[in-house]
């Protein structure tokens, strides 16, 4: 699909901020690549995902009406400036987020499944299995071509140990990103260390000084390192290896960084973000600061594959600035009771604010004649439905952003009930330039994205 | 020149034995060397060469993770025990969440750290050291789910005193009781039913206790309502719900943290609790739903008799007479018929029919603490023998460390393969 890599590699470095940043795909980028080339070129298309816990009212939710002009109902109003980037989709479902036959622990379940499409295993000690994520199924096969293959993003803190929901472990909570099935990809929930991490390959003098020198220090460290971890595995049983094959998985990402030429070369751009402090105290600005990491990361093109988690799976925070003062997951068992819906509704549109706030941000960051927005697919939505019943057909999801032209916004669509959620990820799949046979418990592809 | 070299090389090595916590092989430092060396060719300069060799050290798997050797060779019936070095690891993570000191390491050098008497010995000296505070950190923070406090933040209409430095003193009261038991020799009971504690001005406030001034912690003499770390408000904020109690969270706690006794997970399909809309009444009276039903009576019967017996404390572990405009009712019956007026009968109760699985359930967690694995079927044994040795002296703190530290499953390790 993009043929433009070669082109878009080139990489910044920023005076002032002393980090280097790489180059956003900028216009002129645009148009000396249509006078040097016949082929019309395009830019990369970029795919994320939003988690939120304990469901939704579905009543203030769904549209009524189906296809385009559909009004945008209560949670989704703060949603207006973008309505026409909204692809609403009703009727998907996770069957592997129900019990079948493991009992309780549906909200554990609604965050492994939510991207996975996989039943987790019932545990909460070290035997934790699900399945590899369709943002980690995209980033094993087209992450090269950035220099991070992903970004997982987060608000609360997460755990990978003890016991969360009714026998599930902590780590099932708490990730939606698993690049195996047995190892989920740890969020990173500190704006501050997502701009370090994206932005930090020194000042500009300490990399024009010596690159080189610094590389091959670098790979003899990596050598090393590699080496010890080698010797190790004949020495080492089963449980423990797999321990080491993370490592060893992690010294493979960083060797691809500074060995490939997707790594940074220095260039003066300027770009208009201040490095954060650290963690906000306030939840509001946390979450924007977050989706503000995603969006400087799409926008200079370190990535083109994200998730983000707004809360934690069966997530009891309060929301006392919005006037619910009850924990989240407490009320979203609201037995019908008109004022807990009232309040459940409150947090969810809370949510879709902060969502709108992202979507509004890519909007206005223009890439050749579209923007960031059309050019990227955001899938939004929560792994069960009603946080009272706890059922997993029906799903609330909006996925917005054109996705490089090739989905048509602005409509509801409504699905058979118990077409897989996984069907949708096939779709996002294939229009990312990958190819799989299925990602977890898909189908086949979903029709119905353009008209 | 040779002679800098030699001594960059010996640094180096020096260096790596500290961080992987053993002496380094022969391999292993040739290699090292060799590294510095290319990195030498490289043209670095000495700073750099040293760089990039503590770089290498602090990257590398040897330091990261406590390593094990799970080599055949080593095992007899897929068994084995461990040796000096690892034995020094294992104390040195347990009691201090850090690598062994000198002390240690000079021990395992000499072979003087196998035995239980030598491990047992350390125990003394290594509780004794400030270091000491990181089992109390790490270990209660977990165990009792201290660490989760950070994350309440109980309604501030309803809690208006609650503040961040009372946040903060909940959770070194918890920490400081441990302490007090863990330095001077004392009973692990004393953690169910101690009838003293530390408090400093502000949680003096909040316990109405007089004449307690300044940030500092002191130990007083409680009278007759609190007793024990149920009674700590640390503890009674964190089983509670924003805006009220939640006396079934409360039981719950009491049976997984403190009984090892957990209910199950509730069955599939329960219906809702007043789904027709909300029952009437108080919180007990809408609780009783729970007891109707013999499907939830089961596991409820229990939980909610040890969380209404602490229903005289509020979602912050404030005192109350009354919720709203009913008066509280503390009393109940524990399964078995021992019925109870208040709090303090109830942990009472606790502590004179349940020593038993109190210290089988603190055993339990902290043999898991100590090994940093779940226990399994075989480990039971293990447990009955430490609570054996807990009963034989006086539930003694200290007794129940070395009798970890000279167990067969922390001094031995099981093949994984």
């Amino acid at each position: 699909m993009s043929n433009l890599n070669s082109k878009l590699s080139r990489r910044t470095v920023l005076r002032g901020l002393g980090v280097s940043l790489a180059l956003p795909w900028l216009e002129a980028t645009s148009s000396l690549a249509r006078a040097s080339t016949a082929a019309v070129s395009a830019a990369p298309s970029r795919m994320a995902f939003i988690f939120v816990p304990n469901g939704v009212v579905l009543d203030n939710w769904t549209p009524k009406t189906d296809g385009y002009g559909f009004k945008l109902p209560y949670i989704m109003e703060p949603l207006a400036p973008v309505h026409d980037d909204l692809l609403v989709i009703s009727g998907l479902t996770h069957d592997k987020g129900r019990d079948n036959g493991d009992g309780p622990g549906d909200h554990a379940r609604s965050a492994s499944v939510f991207l996975t499409g996989a039943q987790p295993r019932k545990t909460d000690g070290e035997n934790i299995r699900s399945g590899v994520s369709v943002d980690q199924v995209a980033a094993q096969k087209i992450g090269q071509r950035t220099r991070f293959s992903s970004l997982e993003l987060g608000v609360d803190p997460g755990r990978n140990a003890g016991n969360c929901d009714s026998g599930y472990s902590c780590a099932y909570s708490s990730n939606i990103s698993w690049s195996s099935e047995s190892t989920p990809v740890g969020k990173e929930v500190n704006p501050r260390l997502v701009f370090e991490r994206l932005f930090a390959a020194g000042t500009p003098s300490e990399v024009d000084k010596s690159v080189q020198q610094r590389q091959a220090l670098q790979k003899s460290v990596l050598d090393f390192i590699a080496d010890d971890a080698k010797r190790l595995q004949t020495k080492l049983g089963r449980n423990d290896n797999r321990k080491l094959d993370e490592y060893l998985t992690g010294i493979r990402e960083i060797e691809r960084r500074v060995g490939s030429d997707v790594a940074a070369k220095p260039l003066d751009v300027d770009v208009d973000y201040a490095i954060p402090d650290g963690i906000p105290g306030d939840y509001q600005d946390h979450m924007r600061m977050m989706c503000d990491m995603m969006v400087l990361a799409f926008q200079t093109d370190s990535t083109r594959i994200a998730t983000m988690m707004f809360a934690n799976a069966g997530d009891n925070k309060n929301y006392r600035k919005i006037g619910v003062p009850d924990g989240h997951h407490d009320i979203s068992h609201h037995g019908g009771n008109p004022e807990k819906l009232k309040k459940i509704t409150e947090i969810n549109r809370f949510h879709v604010q902060q969502l709108s706030y992202l979507l509004q941000k890519m909007k206005s960051i223009k890439e050749g004649d579209r923007t960031l927005l059309d050019n990227s697919m955001i899938c939004y939505g929560s792994g069960i439905s009603d946080g009272n019943r706890h059922n997993n057909e029906n799903l609330p999801v909006i996925l917005a952003g054109g996705g490089n032209g090739t989905i048509e916004t602005g409509r509801h669509i409504r699905f058979d009930t118990e077409t897989p959620m996984c069907n949708l990820f096939m779709s996002m799949l294939e229009r990312m330039d990958v190819d799989v046979p299925f990602v977890g418990d898909s189908t086949g592809y979903l029709s119905g994205l353009t008209v | 020149m040779e002679e800098v070299v030699e001594v960059a090389r010996a640094n180096a090595s020096d260096f790596a034995s500290r961080a992987f916590r053993r002496p380094l092989t022969t391999e292993e430092s040739d290699r090292l060397f060799s590294l510095m060396r290319s990195a030498w060719e490289a043209d670095a300069s000495p700073n750099e060469i040293m760089q990039t060799t503590i770089a290498a050290v602090l990257a590398s798997p040897h330091f990261i993770y406590r390593i094990e050797e799970d080599d055949d060779a080593l095992f007899e019936d897929g068994i084995r025990a461990l040796n000096d070095f690892e034995l020094a690891s294992r104390l040195s993570y347990f009691l201090w969440s850090s690598t062994p000191d000198k002390v240690l390491r000079d021990a395992a050098q000499t072979k003087q750290l196998h035995t239980p008497e030598q491990l047992a010995a350390q125990v003394d000296r290594m509780l004794a050291d400030p270091k000491a505070e990181a089992l109390v950190k790490n270990f209660v923070g977990q165990w009792l789910q201290l660490r989760d406090l950070e994350r309440l933040s109980p309604d501030p209409k309803l809690f208006s005193t609650f503040d961040e430095p009372l946040r903060q003193s909940m959770r070194r009261e918890t920490e400081l009781l441990f302490k007090h038991i863990m330095a001077e020799y004392r009973s692990v009971l004393d953690l169910l039913n101690a009838d003293y504690t530390f408090i400093n001005e502000r949680l003096a406030q909040h316990y109405g206790v007089e004449n307690i001034a300044g940030d500092e912690f002191q130990r007083v003499e409680l009278g007759g309502k609190r007793r024990g770390v149920l009674m700590h408000a640390s503890i009674l904020l964190l089983t509670s719900n924003p805006t009220r109690t939640s006396p079934v969270k409360r039981g719950k706690w009491v049976l997984d943290n403190l009984l090892a006794e957990p209910p199950p997970p509730p069955p599939p399909n329960v219906p809702e609790l007043g789904e027709a809309g909300e029952t009437l009444g108080t919180l007990r009276q809408r609780m009783e739903q729970h007891r109707a039903d013999p499907n939830c009576a089961v596991c409820h019967t229990k939980m909610d008799a040890l969380g209404f017996g602490l229903e005289n404390f509020d979602a912050i572990g404030m005192w109350r007479d009354a919720d709203g405009r009913e008066t509280i009712d503390p009393s109940g019956e524990l399964p078995g018929g021992r019925t109870f007026a208040s709090p303090a009968d109830l942990v009472q109760i606790l502590a004179e029919n349940k020593k038993e699985e109190f210290a089988r359930c603190m055993t339990t967690k902290m043999l898991t603490y100590a090994l940093g694995r779940g226990l399994g079927v075989s480990d039971r044994c293990t447990v009955s023998s430490i609570v054996d040795n807990l009963s034989n002296d006086e539930f003694r703190f200290v007794t129940l460390v070395k009798s970890i530290v000279t167990s067969p499953p922390f001094m031995f390790q099981e093949s994984g393969r």
